[in-house]
């Protein structure tokens, strides 16, 4: 149980470690503010796979937080990020080299559907994105299976992928 | 206080009858113009408030007009309304220091609610409180700021108003962005000690602070049909323009090219002006302090996104 002025569940950081196929992969969830402890990244090695999909928000102080985190990467260490969520995307679009060294594998974006009006997060890969040459995101309604746009300006949501 | 005689200058003829009206509700006479070269005779001592639409017309009159306004009378009260593909709020009031007010004119319409608030303020010099900006009947949510430990009980009380209004997970999101930056600076920031020194600006924010009774901030927030509003006083009154445009504009410059380092100072302002459509400042030097920001609810994320925003900085001189 929780007191009044502590954060909900969904709000608490937290970090799930699991291996698979000789791979280190990382789960972040919740909140990433000035109580997120994220000196977990300075200790990295090898090959790690960090998930970012469930990470709510992140505030100014998180924000600094973070880029001290990730830069303190040992060179050594390969982190590809992946399931990167919109609130990441929006400040690695506003910091450069937001992710560091690290490889962004793949984001969400939000989606919005002409028709119907709903807006879903969709996970694109970098690669995907990519494809042809120029950026680009295509998804379906699963409701009306016309066309969805992307609910943001294309060339400012996308703008960190010139970064990795 | 201001006096009663405002000049509105917009190119486009449809938007005169509503400026009259907007000008006649707030309890002024207007001198409502539409030819460009008419401009080239204003007069700044003849009017208390000027409201200029920054387009192509006005742009060979600006100079002349905003150092008429410095040199000759420095009372009369400038408003700009820029457009779509014009500078930034920001930039905009950094580079006109006689310039408080600039109110976006978003798809080329004439926002006679946000002229009527704004001249109201300026005229009754009363600025302070979210009720200037809201219809009669709607409720006015508060809670009382006054613990660094209870910033997530904040964040949650007013983003579940959002989520019971059913606003989309985004604009959630640009809630508890503004209830969580605001909350900080008020426990952070805003507190001065009796030299009029910052008190915890230098803590870091895992620190516990309670403030004293008389420190406490207050934070309000309702929705007025459209905009969610969140406001947040201090009983302390330190911010001033110049910092804010400081801080904003460094933000600023630096976002095309995205900026080379983490944060620094002022990145949680830049973060509450990216999130709202329009951001109040309130000042009673060295009294009171308040910072109302509209999040609008009634246009998709991509248009948000590439509107422009309006900025007020009001001072008010006597006691609140």
């Amino acid at each position: 149980m929780s007191c009044p002025g502590s954060p909900s569940e969904d709000d608490i950081f937290s970090v799930e470690r699991h291996e698979e196929d000789g791979l280190r992969h990382l789960r972040l969830s919740g909140v990433i503010d000035e109580f997120a402890d994220l000196s977990f990244f300075a200790h990295l090695r090898g090959r790690v796979t960090v998930s970012l999909g469930e990470v709510r928000r992140i505030n100014s102080f998180g924000v600094r937080l973070w880029i001290d985190a990730v830069r303190a990467i040992g060179e050594e260490t390969e982190v590809t990020f992946v399931d990167v969520p919109v609130v990441l995307v929006e400040q690695a679009n506003m910091i450069h080299r937001f992710f560091g060294r690290g490889r962004v594998e793949s984001f969400q974006a939000p989606m919005v559907c002409g028709t119907c009006g709903r807006v879903e997060k969709v996970l694109f890969s970098v690669e995907e994105a990519r494809r042809k040459g120029e950026v680009s995101l295509q998804s379906r309604c699963a409701a009306c299976e016309v066309e969805m746009e992307l609910d943001d300006i294309e060339e400012q949501y996308l703008a960190f992928l010139k970064d990795y | 206080m201001m006096g009663n005689r405002v000049f509105f200058y917009d190119p486009d003829e449809t938007t005169g009858d509503p400026a009259r009206r907007a000008i006649a509700a707030a309890g002024c006479e207007a001198t409502v113009v539409h030819e460009p070269s008419l401009l080239g005779d204003l007069d700044p001592a003849a009017h208390d408030l000027v409201v200029l639409t920054l387009d192509e017309g006005l742009r060979p009159h600006q100079a002349a007009i905003m150092e008429r306004v410095r040199a000759v009378h420095p009372r009369t009260r400038l408003v700009l309304r820029p457009c779509h593909g014009e500078p930034t709020c920001i930039e905009l009031m950094a580079r006109e220091p006689t310039l408080d007010h600039v109110i976006a004119r978003r798809d080329d319409l004439l926002d006679t609610q946000e002229i009527i608030a704004c001249i109201a303020k300026l005229r009754r010099g009363e600025v302070f409180g979210l009720e200037r900006y809201l219809p009669w009947g709607v409720e006015i949510h508060r809670l009382e700021v006054g613990d660094s430990r209870d910033k997530a009980q904040y964040v949650r009380e007013v983003s579940a108003l959002a989520n019971r209004l059913g606003c989309p997970e985004r604009m959630v999101e640009l809630v508890e962005t503004v209830v969580d930056e605001l909350s900080t600076n008020a426990i952070f920031n805003a507190p001065r000690d009796a030299r009029g020194e910052p008190r915890f600006a230098h803590l870091n924010r895992r620190e516990a602070v309670t403030l004293e009774p008389a420190e406490r901030g207050r934070l309000d927030f309702a929705y007025d049909g459209r905009h969610f509003v969140i406001a947040q006083q201090d009983p302390f009154g330190a911010l001033c323009r110049q910092t804010v445009l400081t801080y904003l504009e460094r933000c600023l410059v630096q976002t095309p090219d995205r900026q080379p380092g983490a944060g620094g100072a002022g990145m949680g302002l830049f973060r509450v002006y990216r999130a709202l459509s329009k951001l109040v400042f309130n000042v009673c030097p060295g009294v009171r302090t308040e910072i109302i920001g509209f999040i609008d609810l009634e246009q998709s994320f991509k248009r948000f996104r590439t509107q422009p925003k309006s900025l007020h900085f009001f001072t008010q001189e006597g006691a609140p």
